[in-house]
Parts: structure tokens; C-alpha cells; sequence
């Protein structure tokens, strides 16, 4: 399939949507049983901390930021 | 440990569109682990690489943290337009492949379910902002003649509490309209909750942060909706910002996950 005309925003505004939905959606696969077989739930939930602050996802934006070429692979996603 | 990006149709024993050379971490490979009817794309991480221990040492570095999440996304992208997929939340790992067939084969009704709930759609995100400064009351009631000047004064209180209330009314009505106009032809639609400003960092206020799954031979139509939302936005003061096309992150199927929980930054 064709990929459609580049989105209308900002890297910025598209790096914030693609933590809401990378990080905030998606599909879970695993249960309970998985979590606590792998040991490895500190990774999700490790993570899910990191960008839930308000401060770290600011921190982010601006790391985003300091090199365009990266919003710019962004926004082909 | 196996770090896994997205479930796929399965290709078939010789099929499938060449995978990404590299995944979560740069030296990482990507690989289709066929299970119970679809494909699991995934990456071997070796012992050490996304333990605890790893993790708890990088926790604290965002740029590692938004690298690896880019790199999450890179993958899932370079699968979109090739097979179904369903992007899974980002930080999924397996203890194994054994782990992994499990998962994949206990939820397999539900996993072709999902797939087929996403073929030949693209996701894309609309969020509406209005720049409208909440307004203060109007101060006709200042110089009026009146029964005193304390009555006056919680007259004007009256006045400026309703006029606040009426201005949030319609922007609640502006928005549940518009993701209803854009809820249409989508096959699937759902409301998430606004970005804070400190996130989005646009001027005005996002009342809407809506995500649609659009079939593909209905995007023509479903853009000109769109449009026609644009169109009227001088009026209404609004301004849409698309975004996309996305992997379908939104339309994955809640009830797969025994663990789905609240998302972050969205609701």
C-alpha cells in the first residue's frame, strides 16, 4: 500500500502521540503468569514510570529536538 | 529473552516481507516466529542486554529511553503495508520462545480476530485545538443601577460562573461533533484523552484527541470529512491537526491482554 502524504504536524506533536500510543496502547500479550515467570516486567514497568513523568517525557522531547534528521524519521512513521 | 514489536498475519513457510536488519537495540536482530496461524516479529536478546539490571541502569537516560522507543516504532513501521499488524506495547519481553508460542497459541482466537479487525485500515490520530482564552464575564452588569452594590457584585459572579460553563459546554460539544463527523466512515473510533499543553505545546487547548481506524478505500472519503470539519473552523475557532497513518497502537483488541491496563498519557 501506498504511504499517504506526510502528516501536518510538528516532530514534536508527533513524537508526544507516539508515546501515547506506544507506550499508553498497544496490544499486551502477556498475563499475569508471564510477568512474573520472566522476571523481566521491570522493563514495562520501568519504562511506563519513565515517560508517565510529566518531566522525563519533557527531557525527551528536547534530546528529540536537538537533532531534526530524527523527527524527521519520525514523522515517516 | 525475546523483545517482541508487533503480531502479523502469518506469511506462510517461505513467505514474508524482508524484515528490518536491526531492532530494539542496534546490534540486535528481527526475526518471524510463526505460532498458531499468525507471526510474531521479534527480536533474541541476549542475557544481559534488557535485565533488570540493564534496565535499571539506563532508566534514568531518556535519550536511551526515546531511542529504543523509536526503534520499537522503526520496525513496526517498516511492517505496515506488508501484512496485518498489531503493534504490541512497547517494552514486551518473553523470558523465551517457548514463553512466547504460549501466549501466542492461548490467545490465538482472538489474536486472527484482531487482525482481521485491522486489515486494509490505517490508523490516524486528529486532535483539535481551539485558542480561546477562557473568557471573563462580560461586565455589563458593572455600572446597572441595582439594589446595592453587593448584590452586584454576585451578580457578576453568577454572570462570569455561567458564562465559563456555556464556553466549556461548547467546546465539549465541538468536540464530541467532530469525532463523530470522523467516527463515520471509520471502522473503528476512539476519544483519548487530551494532551496537556506542556505536551502538545501548540497555542490553544486540545479538546479532542481522537484516533480512527479508516479503511483504506474509504480514506478519500473520510479525509474530505475532514475537510469539511477544516472548512468550518473559522467559524468555530477551531484547528485540526492530523496525524499518521499510524499503526493501528488504538484497535489492537483490548481483551487480548490479561494485563491491559490504563494507558499513560491517555485514556
Amino acid at each position: 500500500m501506498a504511504v499517504a502524504e506526510p502528516p501536518r504536524t510538528s516532530g514534536d506533536v508527533a513524537l508526544a502521540d507516539l508515546l501515547d500510543r506506544a507506550l499508553g496502547k498497544g496490544l499486551v500479550l502477556w498475563g499475569e503468569a508471564v510477568i512474573s515467570v520472566a522476571g523481566v516486567d521491570l522493563v514495562y514497568v520501568g519504562l511506563k514510570v519513565l515517560v508517565a513523568s510529566t518531566d522525563t517525557a519533557e527531557r525527551m522531547r528536547r534530546a528529540g529536538t536537538s537533532d531534526p534528521t530524527r523527527s524527521v524519521a519520525l514523522r515517516d512513521g | 529473552m525475546l523483545y517482541a514489536y508487533a503480531v502479523t498475519d502469518d506469511p506462510g513457510p517461505e513467505g514474508g516481507a524482508p524484515l528490518p536488519r536491526s531492532g530494539i537495540l542496534p546490534e540486535l536482530g528481527v526475526e518471524r516466529i510463526r505460532e498458531s496461524g499468525v507471526a510474531v516479529i521479534a527480536s533474541p536478546v541476549p542475557a544481559g542486554l534488557l535485565d533488570a539490571e540493564a534496565i535499571a541502569e539506563r532508566i534514568n537516560d531518556p535519550e536511551w529511553a526515546r531511542e529504543r522507543v523509536l526503534a520499537h516504532q522503526a520496525v513496526v513501521t517498516a511492517l505496515l503495508g506488508t501484512a496485518a499488524v498489531l503493534p504490541l506495547k512497547f517494552g514486551t519481553l518473553f523470558s523465551g520462545t517457548a514463553a512466547l508460542r504460549a501466549t501466542i497459541e492461548t490467545r490465538r482466537t482472538a489474536l486472527a480476530e484482531a487482525l482481521d479487525q485491522v486489515r486494509g485500515a490505517r490508523e490516524w490520530g486528529v486532535q483539535l485545538f481551539v485558542r480561546q482564552p477562557p473568557q471573563a464575564a462580560p461586565h455589563a452588569a458593572a455600572g446597572r443601577a441595582g439594589p446595592g452594590a453587593g448584590a452586584a457584585f454576585f451578580q457578576r459572579k453568577r454572570e462570569a460562573r455561567a458564562a465559563e460553563q456555556a464556553a466549556a459546554a461548547a467546546l465539549d460539544r465541538l468536540a464530541a461533533d467532530s469525532h463523530a463527523r470522523l467516527a463515520r466512515r471509520a471502522r473503528a473510533a476512539v476519544m483519548n484523552r487530551p494532551q496537556p499543553a506542556a505536551v502538545h505545546r501548540r497555542p490553544g487547548e486540545m479538546v479532542l484527541n481522537g484516533a480512527y481506524l479508516v479503511a483504506e478505500q474509504d480514506e478519500a472519503a473520510w479525509r474530505e470529512d475532514l475537510a469539511a470539519l477544516e472548512r468550518e473552523a473559522p467559524e468555530t475557532g477551531a484547528d485540526y491537526a492530523l496525524t499518521g497513518p499510524w499503526a493501528p497502537y488504538n484497535f489492537t483488541g483490548g481483551a487480548l491482554g490479561a494485563g491491559a491496563g490504563g494507558g499513560v498519557g491517555s485514556g
